[in-house]
């Protein structure tokens, strides 16, 4: 198990390496749920259950399965891991949908097609995969998912507030829409590369 | 008993109107940032004189050009150029600039900050990034070499002076300048990995840069980090001139010096003292002049004061453990993209709301 | 004791030198005098007089059924002309009485109302009948009928009267010159007031530009134990009711309240002379004091002016226009409404005449994006944001404008005439408002 302190864990996995911002994953709800603040903030609700989730599913099935020995001396399915990741991760998307439409069917109709999508989303995955890249036991696997995910509300909330005050500046009509919000996005992570080797 | 009445314009009220406009507050701020500009020409000479020009001329010449791009009249156009932001812009730039910037290094920035940095978004009110300092990271990032050598300000011949004596005359006035920011130095003696070389290299920055020759403006560094007298003395301009007010500035400058003086009271050894972060880098310019830049700030006072405060802290933590010697520029762009959030969230209680009746 | 105030605000030149010191002339009789049926807020009336009927002095020519509303008097004897439709001073076309005016003689005649002198012990409601009967409303601008606001209901006790003479409107004396000239029959009307509530003091709020009446009121007052004259920060909108509660007696009135659910009543100078004149002389709401200003009028000067009468005739009073001006404002200039020519007539609400030239009168014709310089913010009385309030309304946004509180704005001008990038954003509020409005009407 790596020496890492509980913040330094934190704090890096908001600032430092933002999924967004330095790792440039999750970039589809990113860019497509951002339009509005109370969606934005309820994908990012949904990132941080689905993240939190995927790591402590995933963590054991790599652990006691497909970790090079985990099964047997001769056995190694860690070629699986990809795979078998994002099967985990669809069914659970799918039940975060299900619970959704029952108990908060307002959010459910908010965040539309973009609940499904979390299901490809790289920013899960990677999460997934990075936590266990980095050897982080399981609880620091789950603070480090839970950390990720409030970088990725923090540079979705940061990125629809802009998106919503956009709307009132006068940007060039060839400009409007998809083409600033990249543009706006581009230099929240220029700001963001100050924290490059924060703590290194 | 009736006279006919001439021509009335019939309009909305109010029928008065202040005097404040636009360009005057655009070139109160010009005005302002001039001490520093002197003092960094004083203290870099030629070179900080042709950087600033460079800077400047480039931004009003950019400015026209992204007008024009985007279809404006001429008439729009000159009276946008002749409002003075562009020359902010410009003279804000090249405060953030070494002075040993080569001439496409400036341009380029003026390039980047007129189009990146505020006319893709609209122009002048639109923006949401400062846009000097969007020119200042997007060149940090590029061309670090050029930006961080910052201190270094190798011997360049004046108007009709060779080579070899302008060597000679900056051997003679290097004990006045030194090779390296301070913050670059501090930089350093917090790497060393020994702790005892750490506490010496501290140690030694301390004989290096006493607290009076930061104030008056004796270092290296960008051309508006040299002098914090000068950087005041504007701040002050604007002060008088209602031009800024304190909501952002000074909780910006007490997180600082929380930020940095909390490490430095547990371990006076190993951090430096708050007064020398204080003093030292653009944090002056940074809190005075870019932080309050109006278009990118928030307009709520109580969201103002979360905003100064974000960018205090923000910059502390870059300085003492980030990868970066200064973190005011990264900071202040990190807070301006979560200005629309503070007027959201800070939003003031209207009168006679339930939250605040007493 | 620093002055009480409210927070935010601007601080215009007040321009009141032109007119402070001059006493309140009476202004000869026009020819013709139009009385509009609906000076007030609250429902127009229906006139009670025929074409060709003689009506004297004080007679009532209009009333309304509604119990938000107050007749109109005729301020002159003469002869009904006509029943039409003429221009009014915000620019519409609005139902009114023509009456031309009979000769100096026939003035004497007059059609008052039965006098109430002693009104110490007369019976309450038919002190508020006199009042309706009187026509009294607000004559600070807004005119609001007197009469309901002496009503409060039983759960809303007002133990304050506030009387209103901030006059924070830039160039306006006509209160000034009010508390100086009728003193008297101000503090008996605020005591009027106060009784008919029930209330237990009487305020006199003036801003502290006006020594001269802050010392007079003061010393006027001393003999009456319930009434205390407040000198209050000069401040644009002092004046404004919520705000001068705010300053006064640091109440502050719930966001689209009224002033009774903080127990206080707030009534304009005039309103209080107003309400003097009927209860002691029977005297309806015929005349109120004009200031005439500007730098475009030859000589300003403040009037007592029969209602009714067309600005033309007040302007020829003062002198005539000289070449400067190049603006006419109803009312002062912040809150006043621009006049296309002088044909419309004086009504209840009418405070001011201004003639302001090129270099006074704000055009907003030209003007920048907004550079978010946060001084509408800090100007705003209701402490709304305005910028982002008219930025919305400009791009036609109105459930966003409806979000930030555009129903709440009062209309002051305090941000525009602050704003650097010269925006007209009263206007822009405006739109929004009537926007929003529709869409709840919808």
């Amino acid at each position: 198990m790596p020496d890492v302190t509980i913040p330094g864990l934190v704090l890096a996995a908001i600032l430092v390496n933002n999924v967004v911002f330095a790792q440039f994953l999750g970039i589809c709800p990113y860019l497509g749920v951002s339009k509005r603040l109370d969606t934005a903030l309820g994908m990012g609700m949904a990132v941080v259950f689905v993240m939190v989730m995927a790591v402590a599913i995933t963590w054991p099935i790599q652990h006691y399965l497909l970790a090079p020995g985990a099964l047997g001396e001769e056995i190694d399915l860690s070629y699986l891991s990809t795979i078998a990741f994002i099967l985990v991760i669809a069914s659970l998307v799918q039940l975060v949908e299900i619970v959704l439409k029952k108990v908060l069917p307002a959010l459910y109709q908010a965040l539309g097609i973009y609940l499904p999508l979390i299901t490809t989303n790289c920013a899960i995955l990677g999460v997934a995969i990075l936590a266990h890249r980095q050897q982080l036991s399981f609880l620091q696997g789950l603070i480090f998912a839970a950390a990720s995910a409030v970088g990725f509300i923090l540079a979705i909330m940061l990125f629809a507030g802009l998106r919503e005050s956009l709307e009132q500046r006068d940007v060039p009509e060839s400009l409007a829409g998809a083409p600033i919000a990249f543009i706006t996005a581009g230099i929240l992570a220029m700001a963001f590369m100050g924290f490059a080797g924060l703590g290194g | 008993m009736t006279e006919t009445p001439r021509e009335l314009t019939v309009t909305s009220s109010p029928h008065l109107a202040g005097e404040d406009s636009v360009p005057r507050i655009m070139h109160g701020v010009w005005l302002a940032l001039l001490p520093a500009a002197f003092a960094a020409v004083f203290v870099f000479g030629y070179q900080a004189l042709v950087v600033l020009l460079l800077a400047t001329l480039g931004c009003v010449i950019a400015e026209g050009l992204m007008l024009t791009l985007r279809g404006f009249s001429w008439k729009a156009v000159g009276r946008s150029l002749t409002d003075g932001s562009a020359i902010v812009t410009g003279v804000l730039l090249a405060l953030n600039l070494p002075a040993s910037s080569p001439w496409w290094l400036v341009l380029v920035g003026a390039l980047v900050a007129m189009s990146l940095g505020k006319h893709l978004f609209g122009g002048l009110g639109n923006n949401p990034f400062n846009p000097a300092l969007v020119a200042r990271v997007f060149l940090l990032i590029s061309f670090p070499t050029h930006m961080v050598a910052s201190a270094y300000t190798p011997p360049v011949a004046g108007f009709g002076e060779s080579s070899e004596k302008a060597a000679a005359r900056y051997e003679e006035q290097v004990d006045a300048r030194s090779y390296a920011t301070p913050l670059t130095a501090l930089q350093e003696a917090i790497e060393k990995s020994d702790p005892e070389e750490a506490r010496a290299a501290i140690a030694e920055l301390r004989r290096n840069y006493p607290m009076w020759h930061l104030f008056v403006g004796n270092i290296g560094g960008s051309l508006g980090e040299v002098s914090a007298l000068a950087l005041l003395l504007g701040a002050l301009l604007l002060f008088w001139r209602r031009s800024i007010t304190w909501h952002i500035p000074i909780p910006l400058l007490l997180a600082v010096l929380l930020t940095t003086g909390l490490p430095w009271l547990l371990a006076p050894d190993s951090f430096a003292n708050p007064l020398f972060h204080l003093l030292s880098g653009g944090l002056l310019l940074g809190a005075f002049f870019m932080a309050t830049d109006m278009v990118t700030s928030p307009v709520s006072p109580r969201g103002m004061v979360v905003f100064g405060v974000g960018i205090g802290v923000i910059t502390a933590v870059i300085r003492l453990w980030g990868g970066y010697p200064e973190g005011i520029s990264f900071a202040i762009l990190m807070m301006n993209g979560a200005v629309p959030l503070l007027d959201k969230y800070f939003k003031p209680a209207k009168f006679g709301a339930a939250g605040r009746r007493t | 004791m620093s002055n009480g105030t409210f927070t935010g605000g601007i601080h215009p030149p007040d321009y009141k030198e032109a007119t402070s010191q001059l006493a309140i002339e009476d202004i000869a009789l026009p020819d013709e005098i139009f009385i509009p049926l609906s000076q007030h807020i609250g429902a127009p009336c229906t006139a009670c007089v025929e074409v060709g009927a003689d009506v004297s002095k004080g007679q009532k020519i209009g009333d309304s059924e509604s119990f938000v509303s107050a007749p109109v008097c005729s301020s002159v004897t003469g002869r009904v002309t006509a029943i039409e439709k003429r221009k009014h001073f915000t620019g519409q076309e609005v139902l009114g009485v023509a009456i031309k005016v009979g000769s100096q003689e026939d003035q004497a005649k007059t059609n008052y109302l039965k006098a109430i002198p002693a009104w110490e012990e007369a019976d309450l409601d038919e002190l508020r009948k006199l009042v309706r009967e009187a026509g009294i409303v607000g004559l600070g601008g807004a005119a609001f009928p007197t009469s309901v606001k002496l009503s409060p209901p039983a759960d809303a006790p007002i133990d304050t009267v506030i009387i209103n003479g901030c006059e924070c409107e830039p160039f306006l004396t006509c209160d000034h010159r009010l508390l100086l000239e009728k003193t008297e029959d101000v503090i008996v009307g605020s005591l009027i007031m106060k009784r008919v509530v029930g209330a237990s003091r009487v305020i006199i709020g003036i801003e502290d530009n006006k020594p001269d009446a802050i010392a007079h009121m003061t010393k006027a007052t001393a003999s009456y134990p319930d009434v205390t004259v407040t000198a209050l920060h000069t401040k644009y909108p002092q004046g404004a009711e919520k705000q001068l509660i705010k300053a006064t007696i640091d109440r502050e009135v719930p966001m689209r309240g009224l002033p009774m659910k903080v127990g206080a009543l707030v009534h304009n100078v005039g309103t209080a002379l107003a309400l003097s004149e009927a209860v002691r002389l029977g005297k309806p709401l015929i005349e109120r004091v004009i200031t005439v200003s500007g730098p475009g009028v030859k000589r300003p000067c403040n009037l007592r002016v029969p209602l009714g009468t067309p600005l033309n005739h007040l302007i020829a009073h003062a002198g005539g226009l000289n070449a400067a001006a190049a603006r006419i404002v109803l009312g002062g200039p912040m809150t006043g409404w621009a006049q296309a020519d002088l044909s419309a007539s004086v009504v209840k609400g009418t405070s001011g005449l201004l003639a302001l030239d090129k270099a006074l009168a704000a055009t907003r014709d030209e003007y920048h994006d907004c550079v978010r310089c946060q001084r509408c913010v800090r100007a705003c009385p209701m402490y709304l944001y305005p910028n982002f309030l008219a930025t919305a309304a400009e791009h036609k946004q109105w459930s966003a404008a409806d979000k930030d509180g555009a129903l709440d704005c009062v209309e002051c001008g305090a941000c525009a005439f602050d704003c650097p990038a010269n925006r007209p954003m009263v206007r822009f509020i405006r739109d929004a408002k009537a926007a929003v409005m529709a869409r709840q009407r919808a």
